[in-house]
């Protein structure tokens, strides 16, 4: 996450790294569930990672973010790591949430990330409550809402940003449309243009491409800044694509999918490769070092996800602990 | 010692409360100026402002999203819901997200909000502003349930909920707002899971909840003057967490009981506490435990048709009669 | 390195998975992205893909099997000759693949119809007589009622209604003292009847036999055969042993009526009797009553002129009518000897 308000060679690798990182963490949670060894299902983002790495990058670690069933990406970019995110997919003692959350629950509360959800739509109030406990509290926290195109047809999306709007909230609802929610096109799920819906509130606007991390970095720095000084609330529609299927297990794709527009956004489109490509005719990085990055990443996840298969798995006795919190006093 | 109406003992415990803690707030609809329809909150908005006595849209799944995100970053929300009806409609953040938040995460997150609601038939508001929601509660992990039955519980069982760190979910009887009962000045609290015996009896246990629990004084009155029956009436006042130790004992004591609740009579609280006293103390039991709920019906509109939906003094003393007449039987 | 071709996982519900083709032939060379086989789910047919660059090797499971999930099917490796290993299917996995065909794990072996679940219990107890019998009272009398020795049972004798609850024990209580004792009783009353006989018929049958046969018959063994006859009633064929005492002694005899009176043989020691016959006549003896004992005891008294027989025996030795045929006939024996010999 950048501190200052200026990019630099480092902000770039540190960028690109993360991308990567994305990456490589969605193909081993891919294996893992391939090769029966993750219980239950997963949901990847690969093909995303520019679109929420290029936020994220414009938050602080205390700013907050709410995240979707599709939601490592977010985990990762908001400074997760391997090892504990690993855990958590399997359901290990050593995971985020202790084993109890999974995938499509997976929090990371010292970085800001209030959580995965598995409600579409069921986290845009926890980030307009948290944008409201900022005002309130005046913490100058900003709260980003993930959420797909899919929540769109969420009411309580709706409710929010009216709230949002009403009560000037430092709140960014960030719109990755991937352009399917499910199996289905947006086009045929979303009646009229996405960002017309926050604009009729009143809330302004932005649509980027959800592939040029730079673009999406640009913009959200502007808006968080603008946030934090009480101009919120905003609304970006980032376009991007999902190269996996809905889940895991959406393997047969062809009938709602076709495969050449599949190889037309991992050839052409890809944000990491694109990146890559930048960063070298600018020479702010070389060829190798890039490799480099990716054989370290690629090593990094290697030893996580075997230390998550050798972990724990928490003791029987927790099943019945955190119904409840303790109170202080 | 003073008496205060049901309506300014929640007043007062919450203006308490959120002087002595900047993190609280109200959020609701018509809470402000208008102190709700029920006026329980008005004159808040002048001591505390706008900020903190937040007017919301009619959006309630909206505002409880909102307290729930709220109370997850540093702030203690407490939630108004007009009608314990609306419940439905703030099922998903209550329940989904709320309830289980510090589960989901390993115990890093929680959610620290009251949702404060009514419930109660009898008004002539016919089936959608009638209901007693609070048994469909209980039944999901995470949520605490507290039921006052009087002003006096009503002020002392707030405020525990306020500094409760989990989401608990008060309800109010909305018939009993202008009833008084002798509040003391000086604070207290009522802390959960602690039963309040009302009358000490020897026969029969009484086992009832908020507003019930005035109607099983009355039974209890007139089951000693008519019939010589002597009940102990208990009041749990939490519901989750249940104190069961106080009701077993009793039981165990008196050998019979009857459990009321204005709950539907099919799948409610009254099954539950019946049930964990058939387990927990089946061989003191002389007779079978019963359950007193409201009509398993949709709360009729016609008074005459509402009235015999709810269980009453009458309906509690013919029971406990033939009960400690031994004349309960309903053979295989 | 090779990398490990694993039967995925593609549905919620599914454990194995069935090859319905390779769509590469081993040692054929494959791209990441390939689609190397078709697997076939309970929802449909899928293709798979390769997931790395190499050579599909070391293939395991032939089109037209099945594996389960997470298994090795095959390998992708650096060189078309793959591992060398010989790539035979392991033959348990083959087994249980070929019977575990991709059907979902919910489909088990057809669970037993709630009729025959229920049958050991109906054939051990019909129900509806278990409920019959059954004592209804609560919980806290049948406590209650166990704590203090009391008999629910008696309730029912008297007539109290069912259910019974904790008041009904005053009543139980106030039952006369007798019946409020628990059942059952140890001290039973035994059966105690006495029969008259004219003296001299016996005394003059055992004289014409001595006249007749030359022998002198033992007259305690006569009679003997006479009370075995009389228990038999030609009932049986069983072996039926009578322990006679006479004179201060004891003898075991077999069947003493079916080889001719006076020519029983004595039993083997050690073996119980079915009949105790106590030939008391040389006595002073007249009338006794000593009580039930491990058999029926018929006892042989002089009474003046007369002989009295005496039966005793406990209720469940002897019915009523089986005490009174017995010592009916036995006594008809000893009033008219001849007479039976007939």
């Amino acid at each position: 996450m950048s501190p200052a308000n200026t990019t630099n060679s480092e902000d770039y690798l540190r960028m690109y790294r993360q991308m990567v990182r994305i990456r490589v963490f969605e193909d081993h949670a891919n294996q893992l569930y391939l090769s029966a060894k993750m219980p239950g299902l997963t949901h990847m983002c690969s093909g995303q990672e520019a679109a929420e790495v290029g936020v994220c990058e414009a938050l602080e670690a205390s700013d907050k973010i709410t995240s979707t069933h599709r939601g490592h990406g977010h985990c990762l970019a908001k400074g997760a790591e391997f090892k504990e995110m690993f855990c958590e997919l399997l359901g290990k003692a050593e995971g985020y949430c202790r084993g109890k959350g999974g995938s499509m629950h997976i929090a990371d509360q010292a970085n800001g990330n209030l959580g995965a959800n598995a409600i579409v739509g069921g986290s845009a109030g926890i980030a307009t409550g948290a944008a409201l406990s900022a005002k309130r509290l005046g913490t100058k926290d900003v709260t980003v809402c993930f959420f797909g195109d899919g929540a769109l047809g969420q009411g309580l999306l709706y409710e929010v940003m009216n709230m949002a709007a009403l009560w000037k909230l430092p709140v960014i609802y960030a719109c990755e449309n991937n352009l399917y929610g499910e199996y289905s096109k947006v086009e045929e799920m979303a009646a009229g243009p996405l960002t017309a819906r926050a604009a009729a509130f009143g809330i302004e606007t932005h649509v980027v491409d959800g592939q040029d991390v730079l673009a999406v970095n640009r913009l959200a720095r502007d808006l968080v800044e603008r946030a934090r000084n009480g101009e919120g609330p905003f609304f970006i529609q980032l376009d991007t694509y999902r190269y996996y299927g809905h889940h895991v297990g959406d393997i047969n794709r062809e009938y709602y999918r076709s495969k050449e527009e599949e190889t037309f956004w991992k050839t052409k489109r890809d944000p990491i490769a694109n990146f890559g490509k930048w960063l070298i005719d600018e020479k702010i990085a070389a060829d190798d070092e890039l490799k480099a990055v990716d054989k370290a990443v690629r090593a990094d996840a290697e030893a996580a996800v075997a230390y998550a298969l050798a972990a724990p798995y928490p003791d029987a006795a927790e099943v019945r602990l955190h119904v409840f919190a303790d109170n202080a006093a | 010692m003073r008496e205060i109406t049901l309506s300014k003992a929640v007043n007062e415990a919450i203006a308490e409360e959120m002087r002595r803690d900047p993190t609280i707030f109200v959020i609701g609809e018509d809470i402000a100026e208008a102190g709700t329809p029920f006026k329980v909150l008005s004159g808040l908005v002048t001591e505390f402002g706008t900020e903190r006595i937040i007017d919301a849209p009619i959006s309630e799944p909206g505002f409880m999203g909102i307290a729930v995100g709220a109370a997850m970053t540093g702030s203690r929300p407490i939630v108004d819901l007009m009608f314990g009806d609306f419940l439905f409609l703030v099922m998903d953040q209550l329940c989904n997200q709320a309830a289980k938040t510090h589960y989901m995460s390993g115990g890093k997150l929680k959610a620290p909000l009251v949702l404060r609601t009514n419930l109660g038939a009898t008004r002539r508001s016919a089936a959608q502003h009638s209901q007693s929601l609070h048994g469909l509660l209980a039944h999901i992990p995470g949520l605490k349930i507290a039921l006052p039955s009087s002003a006096y519980e009503a002020k002392g069982l707030m405020k525990t909920a306020i500094r409760d760190d989990n989401p608990v979910v008060i309800f109010e009887d909305k018939l009993m707002y202008n009833d008084k009962a002798p509040v003391p000045e000086e604070e207290y609290l009522i802390p959960f899971g602690v039963a309040n015996i009302l009358r000490k009896g020897s026969d029969i246990t009484l086992i009832a909840t908020s507003s019930m629990v005035q109607v099983a004084q009355k039974a209890a009155e007139i089951l000693a003057a008519e019939s010589g029956i002597s009940a102990e009436v208990i009041d749990p006042r939490t519901i989750v967490p249940l104190d069961e130790e106080t009701i077993l004992t009793s039981v165990r004591k008196t050998g019979r009981a009857i459990v009321i609740d204005e709950g539907h009579q099919s799948f409610g609280v009254t099954a539950e506490i019946a049930s964990r006293i058939n387990e927990k103390a089946f061989y003191h039991l002389d007779a079978p435990v019963q359950r007193i709920g409201a009509m398993d019906v949709p709360v009729p509109f016609s008074p005459v048709l509402e009235d015999l939906t709810v269980p009453t003094p009458q309906i509690v003393v013919e029971r406990a009669r033939r009960c400690v007449k031994g004349e309960l039987f309903y053979a295989a | 390195m090779p990398r490990e071709v694993i039967m995925p996982a593609l549905g919620m519900a599914q454990t194995t998975g069935l090859i319905v083709a390779w769509l590469k032939k081993p040692g054929e060379a494959v791209k990441k992205g390939d689609a190397l086989m078709e697997v076939e789910t309970d929802k449909a047919v899928m293709e798979v893909e390769a997931q790395a660059d190499g050579f599909l090797t070391d293939v395991r499971v032939a089109a037209g099997d099945a594996a389960p999930v997470g298994d090795v099917v095959a390998l992708i490796s650096d060189s078309p000759a793959g591992s060398g290993a010989a790539p035979a299917p392991r033959p348990a996995d083959a087994a249980r693949a070929q019977s575990d065909a991709p059907v979902p794990a919910a489909q088990a072996e057809p669970r037993p119809t709630p009729a025959e679940r229920r049958a050991p219990k109906l054939a051990a107890e019909p129900e509806a007589d278990a409920i019959g019998r059954r004592i209804l009272a609560s919980p806290k009398a049948r406590r209650l009622a166990a704590e203090q020795g009391l008999d629910l049972s008696r309730l029912v004798a008297a007539g109290a209604p069912q259910p019974f609850h904790v008041s009904d024990l005053e009543t139980l209580r106030a039952l006369p003292a007798a019946l409020a004792v628990s059942a059952p009783q140890t001290a039973q009353a035994s059966r105690h009847l006495t029969a008259r006989v004219r003296g001299d018929a016996f005394q003059g049958f055992c004289e014409w036999m001595r006249a007749e046969t030359g022998a002198s018959p033992d007259a305690t063994s006569v009679m003997a055969g006479m009370a075995a006859a009389a228990l038999r009633r030609g009932a049986s064929d069983e072996p039926l042993i009578v322990a006679a005492e006479a004179f201060g002694q004891r003898r075991l005899y077999a069947d003493p009526d079916r080889l001719g009176l006076g020519r029983a043989k004595t039993a083997e020691p050690g073996q119980a009797p079915a009949l105790i016959l106590r030939d008391l006549r040389g006595t002073g003896v007249a009338a006794l009553r000593m009580g039930a004992e491990a058999a029926p005891a018929l006892s042989v008294t002089r009474d003046g002129p007369d002989m009295l027989v005496t039966l005793e025996c406990a209720p469940g030795q002897l019915q009523p009518e089986a005490a009174v045929d017995l010592i009916s006939e036995f006594a008809g024996q000893l009033a008219e000897p001849l007479r039976h010999l007939l």
